[in-house]
């Protein structure tokens, strides 16, 4: 087995000089809910052992979901560590087919899911959506909510509760994949003419805040594309919806019906970036709507499994989001409500398999919902 | 060396290449037949039929009764597999020999490949896996539809020198019922290759009985939204007495083989009834499904395109109708029964 | 061993429209991409690279504005690249382009395996690969789906009608593969960088391929095209069927027993 110091140096510096905190002790390994071995890939990049750790496919079961950060007693910077060792996977050559192939799509068609460049924006079927004039607030739509059915609804509804707000923004007429799997695929080549188009694409709306619907954009703008140039303020949408809700711009109404939900964390929004209490507020705003709490929730909540790249790599055993699922029922609540895209695929998906009567929903479907606006489909 | 386009001479017979593989007739090569005969009645020609093989003389006779005037019969061990090299070697000639106005050959795999290496040498020009074929009866001009750009359009072409050459695309045309009478002789010819003629050795061949959904009555096609599993439109299929089909994406993934592919580049079919679960329905699919009689189609998107090419629309998860639809089906056969 | 990859470069099929009016196709604003089917047959050629060693040059026969093409072949390992443009080869059909290609390669001399896509995703005729290997003279395996060379011999597994064959010739020879038996390697994006920078493509022409107008192109094309139809679809009812699960189920029973003659 060689030993590679320079590779060692490498994960090193990449995990801000912590790297070598780690002293083993385990608790990463035990929380983690896709099997990662993340003490022997960590002991391994101390020893240096860069083709046994890049080896390793359980590398990619990581959806970088940061709940080993959570218990960490060292602050270990454990998810740029993987991160790290993903780009010299890359580099060797190591990287899951279906990955790969993801890449092709975002290079050939500006997303990882095979959908046509000329198809992004049929979302906006009905609705007049700004995509040429300049506007105060840029909506950055991403590939999964441009592209699946289910998603598209989400993409509607908050679409129409800017517009009855009266909101002044824009979607890019040409959007591009903000690059969430490439980067997390340890691919940087590519990343960097990606996210430098995107750049300037930005500059040339004219806005002065991007709001995202999905926590993975939101994350690549906030944290990834700032160390290439510099883009206007990224906020995830409940952020930017809360703040409305402070300022009195948004009432919801009634919730026809009710509902007994129980909202979950998206990793990228939650542990990420510390966004927990907005999405509650809109929540807890809304007449009708009784609000509980999973076991496991803020900065302990269970990751679906989505994201790392986890919609394109298969795991071995259960999809962490058939726990959660059950967890979101025994809580009695008819419906798990949640702000991420990959989380709905995840929860509609696993909530069919275990066979669990629970609804998905996303926030801005239910405020849509409780302001009457009718966002066609689902 | 390849030949030159000369000006051949216009020629008169219609020329169709048969094609066998462990002496078992390919189904096209029937359906180009009974074209060949439909033309060549038009134009008071005959239809002289290729066959290249080993044993295969039981074919030959088979043949006789669908429609062809002559078969032409090249029997050698050299001859057993069908390889381009070998097979052009002893069809060049006969062909300049013949000096037809038309030759049609099967689009298989094999068809193909010869077609195009026959039109080279012979300095002809080829239309491909023509989706119809119409001849103008005072110049004897061919015109075939050659399918394009994803099967949408479809090109009307013709060629500009003689022979006129073109292949068929399986499932378009329908064989003649066998005949008693008008019956063709066979013509057996001398194969003069030798081993050194045979390029390409076949070290191994594996055919599945796969079933021909070309020519399938009712049929249930699977596209990308079953997410790439076969065994609920599989169950339906059974409940039906169906063939199962595929779009094209799931071949290309690997999930079903190319036999099952219906669309532009694989097959059409002309059913009863077909079933369409989960597939958006583009172009290149829809050519596919243009002649079936019955369409009912289920898909989760309501605004899918498949919806414009079906008869009967239902907007719904599959997963959840298929097994209701598979539960009905089979209740409903227990009444009868 | 020197491997040569004819590749084309299509426009993406979902962007053309078909204009009613002038029945023609509107290829205005059309962006263009590899052949899928000739990626794999690149990704075939790197792949016999990586396990024997050798070099593959990257090939296609197109205008200028195709270069960036082969830069993206040179990006993904091609050692080199050669563009056939010349105004006279435009609108050829199968067997003015295969002319061109078999030319080309003639030019090169030496070569031991030519790799093609299966067809194309516009004109999808699939008969270049055999008429470019009979132009050469040489042997040809079409639709491979595992290409190998062992002992100056192409071993290759072919799908046929049914199921498959595993074949064997003698180099030099030509092998088409089928859409989608390898997975493509992502370009490498510095090397990209360095090729649109640093490398040159050869081009050649009508002369230096020792043409004569009337040989290639349109002049030197043996097929016609007389008119584009819109394919005919026969009208449907487009009828919805709804309810519940169970209530379509049994809607749908209904169709279908009345479907039956």
């Amino acid at each position: 087995m060689k030993l590679e110091p320079s590779f060692t140096q490498r994960v090193e510096s990449a995990s801000d000089d912590k790297l070598s905190l780690c002293y083993q002790c385990g608790t990463c390994t035990a929380v983690c809910p896709a099997g990662v071995p993340i003490r022997s890939l960590i002991r391994g990049s101390q020893l240096g052992v860069r083709e046994s750790v890049i080896g390793d496919h359980r590398l990619w079961y990581c959806a970088t979901c940061k709940l080993c950060e959570v218990g960490c007693p060292r602050g270990v910077k454990i998810t740029d560590t993987i991160h790290a060792l993903r780009v010299a996977a890359y580099e060797g050559k190591k990287v899951p087919q279906k990955l790969e192939s993801a890449l092709w799509g975002v290079y050939e068609d500006a997303n990882p899911w095979g959908g046509k460049k000329a198809d992004r924006g049929k979302w906006a079927e009905g609705l007049s959506i700004n995509t040429d004039k300049p506007a105060k607030y840029l909506l950055y739509v991403g590939c999964a909510s441009s592209f699946d059915p289910r998603l598209q609804h989400v993409t509607r509804s908050l679409a129409s509760i800017l517009g009855k707000v009266g909101v002044d923004f824009s979607v890019l007429g040409g959007e591009s994949c903000c690059g969430d799997v490439v980067y997390q695929m340890g691919e940087e080549a590519f990343l960097e003419e990606l996210v430098q188009a995107n750049i300037q694409s930005f500059a040339k709306s004219g806005a002065e805040a991007i709001i995202a619907v999905s926590p993975h954009c939101f994350n690549m703008f906030r944290s990834v594309y700032p160390k290439y140039g510099s883009i206007p303020t990224a906020l995830h949408y409940t952020e930017f919806l809360a703040g409305l809700l402070d300022k009195g711009s948004l009432s919801p109404g009634r919730l026809d019906g009710g509902a007994a939900v129980t909202y979950h964390d998206p990793c990228y929004l939650g542990r990420y970036h510390g966004v927990y209490e907005e999405p509650r507020k809109l929540l807890e705003s809304i007449p009708g709507v009784e609000l509980s709490e999973m076991g496991d929730s803020k900065a302990n909540a269970l990751c679906c499994g989505g994201g790392g790249g986890g919609m394109w790599v298969d795991q071995e055993g259960e999809r962490p989001s058939m726990h959660r699922v059950k967890q979101a029922a025994d809580t009695g609540a008819s419906q798990i409500v949640t702000s991420c895209p990959y989380c709905i695929q995840n929860f509609e998906d696993s909530a069919k398999t275990a066979g669990v009567s629970l609804g998905v929903m996303d926030v801005s479907e239910v405020i849509a919902r409780a302001l009457g606006l009718d966002a066609g489909g689902v | 060396m390849a030949a030159q386009a000369q000006q051949r001479e216009k020629g008169k017979d219609i020329l169709v290449f048969l094609e066998q593989t462990d002496g078992v007739l390919e189904g096209v090569s029937l359906e180009v037949l009974g074209k060949a005969r439909e033309i060549a009645d038009r134009l008071g020609v005959s239809v002289v039929a290729l066959l290249l093989g080993h044993d295969v003389s039981g074919i030959a006779d088979e043949a006789t009764k669908r429609g062809a005037d002559v078969i032409l019969l090249a029997d050698s061990p050299l001859l057993k597999d069908c390889t381009v090299e070998a097979y052009l070697k002893v069809l060049l000639p006969l062909v300049i020999e013949r000096n037809p106005a038309i030759v049609l050959i099967g689009g298989t795999h094999n068809g193909t490949s010869l077609a195009a290496s026959l039109a080279v040498r012979l300095g002809a020009g080829l239309m491909a896996h023509v989706v119809d074929l119409d001849v103008d009866k005072e110049t004897g001009t061919l015109f075939g539809s050659v399918p394009g750009f994803g099967g949408s359009i479809v090109a009307v072409c013709k060629c500009k020198k003689w022979p006129q050459m073109a292949t068929v695309r399986p499932g378009v045309f329908k064989p003649l019922p066998p005949r008693d009478s008008g019956i063709g002789r066979v013509e057996p010819v001398e194969v003069n290759i030798t081993e050194a003629d045979v390029k390409c050795r076949v070290l191994e061949r594996s055919i599945t009985k796969t079933e021909d959904i070309s020519r399938a009555e009712r049929i249930v096609i699977a596209g990308l939204g079953t997410k790439g599993d076969l065994v609920l439109p599989q169950k339906l299929a059974q409940a039906l007495g169906a063939s199962l089909g595929v779009s094209r994406p799931l071949a290309d993934k690997r999930l079903a083989p190319r036999e099952r592919v219906v669309g532009a580049t694989g097959y059409g079919v002309n059913a009863e009834l077909a079933i369409v679960a989960g597939v958006s329905g583009a172009a290149h699919f829809v050519s596919g499904i243009r002649d079936a009689k019955t369409v009912i189609a289920i898909n989760s998107d309501p605004n899918a395109q498949i919806f414009k090419h079906a008869d009967y629309c239902v907007t719904g998860n599959l997963f959840e109708i298929v097994p209701e639809l598979i539960s009905a089906l089979q209740a409903s056969k227990g009444m009868d029964g | 061993m020197k491997y040569v990859v004819c590749l084309k470069v299509t426009p993406k099929v979902e962007q053309i429209r078909f204009d009613e009016v002038t029945k023609a196709v509107a290829r205005e604003g059309v962006e263009n991409e590899i052949n899928d089917a000739d990626k794999n047959a690149l990704e075939a050629a790197l792949l016999l690279k990586d396990k024997h060693g050798g070099s593959v040059t990257a090939m296609t026969m197109g205008p200028p504005s195709f270069d960036p093409f082969l830069k993206l072949a040179v990006a993904m390992g091609a050692d080199d690249a050669i563009l056939l443009s010349d105004r006279g080869f435009a609108m050829a059909d199968t067997y003015a382009t295969s002319r061109v290609l078999a030319a080309a390669l003639k030019k090169l001399q030496e070569y031991d395996l030519v790799l093609c896509g299966e067809a194309s995703s516009d004109g999808s005729t699939e008969q270049v690969p055999a008429s470019i290997a009979e132009w050469l003279g040489i042997p040809r395996v079409t639709y491979a789906i595992e290409v190998e060379v062992k002992d100056s011999k192409l071993v290759a597994k072919r799908s046929i009608e049914g199921g498959y064959e595993v074949v064997e010739t003698e180099l030099p020879a030509l092998v088409s593969v089928e859409l989608g038996c390898n997975a493509p390697r992502f370009p490498d994006f510095r090397r990209k960088r360095w090729a649109e920078k640093e490398y040159k493509s050869t081009v050649w022409g009508m002369t230096e391929l020792g043409f004569s107008p009337d040989e290639v192109g349109l002049k030197g094309s043996l097929t016609s095209v007389e008119e584009l139809r819109k394919m005919a679809s026969p009208a449907r009812k487009a009828e919805a069927v709804t309810g519940t699960s169970r209530e379509v189920a049994a809607k749908l029973v209904q169709i279908i027993n009345a479907s039956r003659h």
